[in-house]
């Protein structure tokens, strides 16, 4: 398609896509080319700044209880203090001595099993050490569960930054 | 809330001031609920897209790019896309353009209430006033598409097949009321909305 063409139809659409009624597949072919076009892109802000605009035309008709946005922003201050790790690429985030020594504490446990079932068939007064050990075990793969949720908490948000990415 | 004031917040929200957080909502909270609130015309909701659009907020400040747009700008949209996506995910939008509360209607009723904002809130009254001046200034079917876009998120055919026109006319009446938006606007490509 002849370039010029394709940029006069990408600005057509660039009201669209600021107010986000394209089809997506449309929508990415536009936010592609406001990218990479420099005059575009800025306009394609412009609309989005018109589009925001738009917002300020609404009346206040219904106010958000104080009480309730009081418990909004206190759940959402605590969250930020570290309800749930923040992503960080690259970074393997607050749990990262957990995340360290997790794999460790699963192989210490599976030793810990081994220990224990060859301590039985012995027929030796190891009681004590199986109890101690099955603790152990216990708390290892509670930590590794806890690793395992945290992990996949940070994918999960994630895919949602990068769902939610497009146009904002 | 000043324009700057918003940057400076985002930036330390992306280096994990918490605190930043907490005056960013103080400012913006009542905005982004009255937006929710007109497009899902439900409270809790909208309740939910608040909480949801700071949270996003938080966990993407540091993507926000000052150079390219206004903090309140980046704000809004995050949370009309939040009360969007709610909206589309619940297929509402048939029942929104069938129900009495239909979003212009309820904004030709209450036109006349804007006078009664406090005066503490006067700047913000001034862009109100200009942002209304600009909507209603436009030829009715195009604010009618607008109004239908920007509330209800309908694509360009689903607007075409609720208006029952063609669907080149709805785009061209789409991209006209915007440009004549923008170009009424553009005091606050300086200020934010």
């Amino acid at each position: 398609m002849n370039q010029g063409l394709q940029h006069e139809e990408m600005q057509d659409l660039l009201p669209a896509a600021a107010l986000e009624i394209l089809e997506d597949a449309e929508l990415q072919g536009v936010l592609a080319h406001a990218r990479g076009c420099a005059e575009c892109g800025q306009l394609l802000e412009e609309y989005r700044q018109v589009t925001a605009a738009l917002s300020l035309r609404l009346p206040e008709a219904r106010h958000l209880d104080p009480d309730r946005s009081a418990v909004l922003r206190a759940r959402l201050l605590a969250k930020a203090r570290g309800g749930r790790p923040r992503f960080v690429p690259g970074s393997r985030g607050t749990a990262s001595s957990v995340y360290r020594w997790s794999g460790w504490l699963v192989a210490a446990s599976l030793a810990s099993v081994l220990l224990v079932h060859h301590s039985i068939h012995q027929t030796l007064d190891y009681g004590w050490l199986a109890a101690g050990v099955l603790t152990f075990l216990l708390v290892s793969v509670g930590l590794y569960a806890l690793v395992q949720r945290n992990r996949a908490a940070a994918l999960q948000e994630r895919l949602e930054d990068r769902s939610r990415g497009k146009g904002v | 809330m000043h324009e700057d004031q918003d940057r400076v917040l985002l930036r330390r929200m992306a280096d994990g001031d918490e605190s930043a957080l907490a005056v960013l909502y103080d400012g913006w909270c009542e905005r982004v609920h009255t937006l929710a609130f007109w497009i899902l015309k439900d409270p809790d909701e909208a309740e939910d897209v608040v909480e949801e659009t700071f949270w996003q907020a938080w966990r993407t400040a540091g993507r926000y790019d000052s150079r390219r747009g206004a903090g309140s700008t980046w704000l809004i949209m995050i949370a009309r896309s939040r009360a969007l996506d709610r909206l589309r995910a619940r297929r509402r939008w048939a029942d929104w353009t069938a129900a009495p509360g239909n979003t212009s209607v309820l904004l030709e009723k209450t036109a006349a209430v804007s006078g009664e904002i406090p005066d503490a809130h006067s700047e913000r009254t001034e862009r109100q006033a200009a942002v209304a001046a600009a909507l209603d200034g436009l030829p009715p079917e195009q604010r009618r598409v607008v109004e239908l876009a920007f509330f209800g998120g309908l694509s360009h055919s689903e607007i075409a097949e609720q208006m029952a026109e063609p669907l080149g006319t709805v785009k061209t009446r789409i991209r006209l009321a915007m440009q004549k938006l923008r170009q009424r606007l553009a005091f606050l490509r300086e200020e934010g909305p």
